[in-house]
């Protein structure tokens, strides 16, 4: 559904360049939820950006569904991003002057869909992340949890495919990264969504179905990871 | 030797029979580390020889009497010995650290597999881990003990995963 | 937009558009002003005892007359200087008008009309009947069915008339009789306002409406009387249209003066909000980038920019068009009411620039946030 064939990224001015991505070939499926690791620099990000349409390749080719993303122009990638693909960030990013139901609902201002249709939809995002009773609350009174499901709430308020997120669990205390992390697989395993999460948090990568490694804009290791059980041992007295 | 020390930890807080020693141990150990009544009888009558503790009959009318332990004053002085701090740190503390040792002599790409599937282990130890210890309550001890294994294998998974990368450039 | 920024952008705008009305308001006096010029009635002429820029005032009998040596179709009023120290008072309190004392002819010189009642006959002027008349604006602003009794320094006077009260209709280089005024008998006003040794000052001009007469023949008609007096006083003939000591030339320049600063004060206002705007597009960053990660197009951003300058010019034109008001009216009660005009047109002109200040300044904040680039703002420390 989603696949890149030898993407390459270059940021910079010669002769100060530097190459993000080099040479990526990468497929991903629905329901499933894919982790992404690797040291800073990697080009972790850059790849969940460029796989969000948020910044295209130096070359290569990204096609979604079959179609070539790189004819497309502005106005079409912001398309797609807005019906798409659902961002959530490490810094949730909420808007602080505006209640938790109109921060879901931000997406829709630059869609297509008529305004009558937004609280309906926001509320049902709210619903499904449990907290449709905060609606009318502001980010400053919520939990860093509750702010995250804010932020995940609002990324699939549009009903995207795909959920790119960015150590989403990087502000939060481990508890409640098990719980965020949970609700992103099952977005994955329930609703048939393709999840990519980036993390430098083993027990996310723990979580995932398939973890790719990257180091130095390439991908190093990609591999399923086992649904095998665990011996645990202790000595013999 | 863990058993032995543990038992005498629970002599401390109140006098016990076997089965509640064994019980005992078993919770403290959430349920992972599951004991026999010979290990059990064995170790109690070691340290019965070592003096470390003692015990009495109590007369029960339709039962066989039991027998009750209680630490001797060896014996707290032996459980306080143990739990001093240590200043001493094993680096070859399993078999996985041996292997290592053996990475140069053996064919890289096998050596890079042994890393790929300790790195798998890892991650599902620290799947299983998590999802167990999301069902117990804050502060048990099974919870820590859960706690501390899921703090060793994200280091050590953070270890192996480093290990990766420098193998892959070692191609 | 954060609310600090909010609060100054409001801020700074209400200050642009009180600003801006005020020299708004100047300026459409100052425009009337220079109307005015051509709209005076060329047939009416002032005959006054000065010299150079100095007004010395006649004698009621002086004025009579000087008065004598024109034609029977010549129509004139004397018309007296200000009692300055008449107190009047009304139901509504006390106030301050022009107390002058005037012919019967007086109306008629000026092409005045009555809008109630009638003005006095010279055989009321005769009786020394204590009677009054009023401008049409004093009687709005006394209540039209209060005035019947008018009380000035205690002693009561029967208003019977009121005259048409506009801007413009009477004026001489001496004064502004049209509106704001209070019209004695002449031999009253001189009773009762001016006892004793003064009498010999108090009238400044003889108004005369004199169609058929050029300022050449009236001159010629007053000196060659005077040239038979021993001590003659310097007495000059002026037209109407030579009004005031200001220029047509002095009025286009405190005019383009006043354009000047307006055109200051909005460039002033503009670049604040720039600057404001600029700023909080700086600060949001991070929340513009996300709106790009969410499908944002640059003209949604820019309508956001837009819309949100739009809403503190709003509030800023309406608090400021409030403050000039407050102002406009501490500035009557100090330099008198005409000072500027503070009417619909001030104030739809107020609001109308700091809309359009608004929607032309948030053009650059615009483009700055379009230049965003999400990748780099939405970056993570690690």
């Amino acid at each position: 559904m989603i696949e890149l064939v030898n993407i390459t990224k270059i940021y910079g001015q010669k002769p100060h360049t530097v190459k993000a991505l080099e040479r990526i070939t990468l497929q991903l499926k629905p329901n499933e939820m894919t982790a992404i690791m690797g040291p800073s620099g990697s080009g972790k990000t850059t790849l969940l950006n460029i796989i969000g349409c948020l910044d295209s390749p130096t070359s290569g080719e990204y096609f979604l569904d079959g179609k070539n993303t790189s004819r497309l122009d502005l106005k079409a990638k912001a398309q797609l991003r807005n019906e798409v693909f659902g961002f959530v960030f490490q810094a949730f990013n909420l808007l602080a002057d505006k209640t938790v139901l109109e921060n879901v609902m931000l997406p829709f201002r630059y869609s297509r869909r008529p305004r009558r249709e937004w609280k309906q939809r926001a509320m049902t995002a709210l619903s499904q992340m449990g907290i449709a009773d905060l609606a009318q609350r502001y980010p400053d009174q919520l939990s860093g949890g509750q702010q995250q499901r804010v932020a995940i709430a609002r990324a699939l308020a549009n009903d995207p495919k795909v959920i790119l997120a960015d150590e989403p669990t990087g502000n939060l205390d481990s508890t409640t990264s098990k719980e965020i992390i949970d609700v992103l697989k099952a977005l994955a395993e329930k609703q048939g969504k393709v999840v990519v999460v980036v993390t430098h948090d083993g027990m996310v990568a723990s979580q995932a179905h398939r973890l790719l490694q990257m180091m130095d804009g390439r991908i190093i290791d990609d591999s399923q990871i086992d649904s095998d059980s665990v011996v645990f041992s202790h000595p013999s007295v | 030797m863990a058993v032995k020390h543990l038992f005498l930890a629970l002599l401390s807080q109140k006098e016990l029979h076997g089965y509640e020693l064994k019980n005992g141990f078993e919770n403290l150990a959430g349920g992972r580390w599951p004991l026999n009544f010979g290990q059990v009888y064995q170790t109690l009558s070691r340290l019965e020889r070592d003096g470390l503790i003692e015990s009495y009959e109590v007369a029960q009318t339709d039962k066989p009497d039991k027998k009750v332990y209680r630490l001797t004053k060896a014996g707290r002085e032996h459980l306080s010995e143990w739990l001093k701090a240590e200043d001493n740190w094993n680096l070859f503390f399993d078999e996985l650290a041996l292997k290592m040792l053996a990475f140069e002599l053996i064919d890289p790409k096998e050596a890079l597999e042994i890393l790929r599937s300790y790195r798998s282990l890892t991650l599902r130890v620290i799947k299983s881990l998590t999802q167990m210890r999301a069902q117990k309550p804050e502060n048990t001890t099974p919870a820590l003990l859960l706690e501390r294994n899921i703090y060793r294998a994200e280091a050590d998974l953070k270890w192996v995963t480093n290990m990766i990368e420098r193998w892959q450039k070692h191609d | 937009m954060k609310p600090l920024y909010r609060t100054l952008l409001v801020i700074g705008i209400a200050m642009g558009v009180v600003a801006t009305s005020l020299i708004f308001g100047v300026g459409q006096v100052i425009i009337m002003h220079m109307e005015e010029r051509g709209e005076y009635d060329l047939d009416i002429y002032t005959v006054y005892h000065g010299s150079g820029n100095t007004i010395y005032g006649m004698s009621l009998d002086f004025i009579r007359q000087i008065r004598s040596w024109l034609p029977e179709d010549i129509t004139a009023s004397v018309i007296s200087s200000d009692a300055h120290d008449a107190v009047l008072r009304i139901d509504a309190g006390v106030w301050d008008a022009n107390v002058i004392g005037v012919d019967a002819d007086f109306p008629a010189v000026f092409g005045m009309d009555l809008t109630n009642g009638r003005f006095f006959t010279k055989a009321e002027q005769e009786n020394r009947r204590r009677v009054c008349v009023v401008t049409s604006d004093l009687m709005a602003l006394f209540g039209e069915d209060a005035l019947e009794l008018l009380t000035v320094n205690g002693i009561e006077y029967e208003v019977i008339g009121t005259v048409q009260g506009d801007v413009g209709t009477a004026r001489t280089p001496f004064g502004n009789y049209s509106s704001n005024t209070i019209f004695f008998p002449i031999e009253v006003w001189y009773e009762d306002f001016n006892q004793g040794d003064f009498r010999h000052r108090l009238i400044m001009q003889l108004a005369v409406y004199a169609p058929g007469y050029s300022k050449a023949d009236l001159t010629q008609l007053v000196s060659q009387n005077l040239i038979h007096m021993e001590d003659a006083p310097a007495i000059k003939v002026s037209a109407s249209n030579e009004i005031g000591y200001s220029s047509w030339v002095q009025d286009l320049l405190i005019l383009t003066g006043i354009f000047f600063v307006a055109f200051i004060v909005f460039l002033l206002a503009g670049l604040n909000i720039i600057q404001i705007a600029s700023a909080n597009v700086y600060d949001q960053q991070r929340i513009f980038g996300l709106k790009v990660a969410l499908g944002a197009l640059p003209r949604h951003l820019a309508g956001e920019i837009t819309g949100e300058i739009t809403a503190c010019a709003l509030q800023g034109g309406y608090l400021g068009i409030v403050l000039a008001g407050i102002v406009n009216t501490v500035m009557n009660q100090r330099v008198g009411q005409y000072w500027a005009a503070f009417n619909v047109f001030t104030a739809i002109a107020g609001m109308l620039l700091s809309l359009l200040v608004g929607w032309i300044t948030a053009i650059i904040p615009a483009r700055q946030a379009a230049k965003i680039d999400p990748v780099l703002v939405l970056r993570e420390e690690r």
